[in-house]
């Protein structure tokens, strides 16, 4: 998949698994693990990124005697998801309009 | 490997990519870790299931704009320089730089020298109004007593005394709110220009 396209997907699907409730670092590979591919070197520069742009927020909780970050979903991040969720419509029309193309100088 | 050998291994590989938020990644990645402990599993089999420390890096880099990479690796450098007194290079860089360096350090010294001056102008600016008003106000009062004398003919006296009155009144009712604002002012000056040196270092 396209690096450009797999970040922003992954951006969604992050926000997206947040929306649902604060989560934390490995459960957060662990939830969208289950439908996308995503390790913690991956994950690690989203969350950074999303913190810069205020689309989430980071709270220390502690956690069996050691501090565990905690991530929350901003007003911000809630937006992102509804505009990426319309980047998407658009790039499924594309995408039906290459395959007709494609079906008909084929037939 | 163990966890601390995984996490001193990694700081090393960050130091050596001159990435800068190091201590926050170490402890992302040692939460990471404790996670997977405390879901069942043991150290060794927690730290294998990390990625690489170049797979780690390289996924980092990916993410950050160049241009930010840059001025990381730049800022490394410069430190590095100094902390091995390695100043000399930078010297020459100043050297060689002098003709675009120095006419734009002028121009900003001129400029904050400007905006100093300014400052205080409207700070001198509202208290000449305020010694004005007084001044004028003695003024009238002076004519009027003149009217006495017949020097000055009575509805000059009279209207000479209206303008004394109200002009020492506003003086009286401004002095103290002009005297707040020009203390206000002068006291801005120093956070200003403090503000200004804290944002070009």
């Amino acid at each position: 998949m396209d690096a450009q396209l797999r970040r922003g997907i992954l951006d969604a699907c992050v926000l997206a698994v947040l929306e649902r409730g604060e989560s934390y670092g490995y459960k957060l590979v662990a939830d969208i693990s289950t439908f996308i591919e995503i390790t913690e070197s991956t994950l690690y520069p989203i969350l950074k990124r999303l913190e810069s742009q205020n689309m989430l927020t980071v709270r220390k909780a502690e956690y069996s005697g050691r501090l565990r970050k905690y991530y929350s979903i901003t007003d911000a991040g809630r937006a992102r998801i509804d505009e990426l969720l319309g980047e998407w419509e658009e790039i499924v029309k594309v995408y039906k309009y290459i395959a007709e193309e494609r079906g008909e100088k084929n037939a | 490997m163990l966890k601390q050998e995984f996490l001193t291994q990694l700081r090393a590989g960050l130091e050596a990519a001159s990435i800068e938020d190091i201590d926050e990644c170490i402890e992302f990645y040692d939460e990471m870790i404790s996670d997977r402990v405390e879901a069942g599993m043991n150290e060794e089999s927690a730290v294998a299931q990390m990625e690489s420390i170049d797979s780690i890096i390289s996924n980092y880099k990916a993410e950050k704009p160049v241009t930010k990479l840059i001025m990381d690796k730049v800022q490394k450098s410069h430190d590095e320089a100094k902390g091995k007194g390695k100043g000399v290079l930078w010297v020459v860089l100043a050297i060689i730089g002098f003709p675009i360096w120095l006419p734009l350090l002028i121009t900003i010294l001129a400029l904050l020298f400007a905006l100093y001056i300014v400052l205080w102008c409207i700070v001198v600016a509202v208290f000449c109004v305020l010694v004005a008003f007084g001044l004028m106000s003695l003024a009238g009062l002076f004519i009027f007593i003149m009217m006495f004398t017949g020097v000055v003919p009575w509805p000059l006296g009279i209207f000479s005394l209206g303008a004394a009155l109200f002009l020492g009144g506003l003086t009286v009712l401004l002095s103290r709110p002009i005297w707040a604002l020009c203390k206000a002012i002068a006291g801005m000056i120093p956070y200003i220009f403090k503000k200004i040196k804290k944002s070009i270092a």
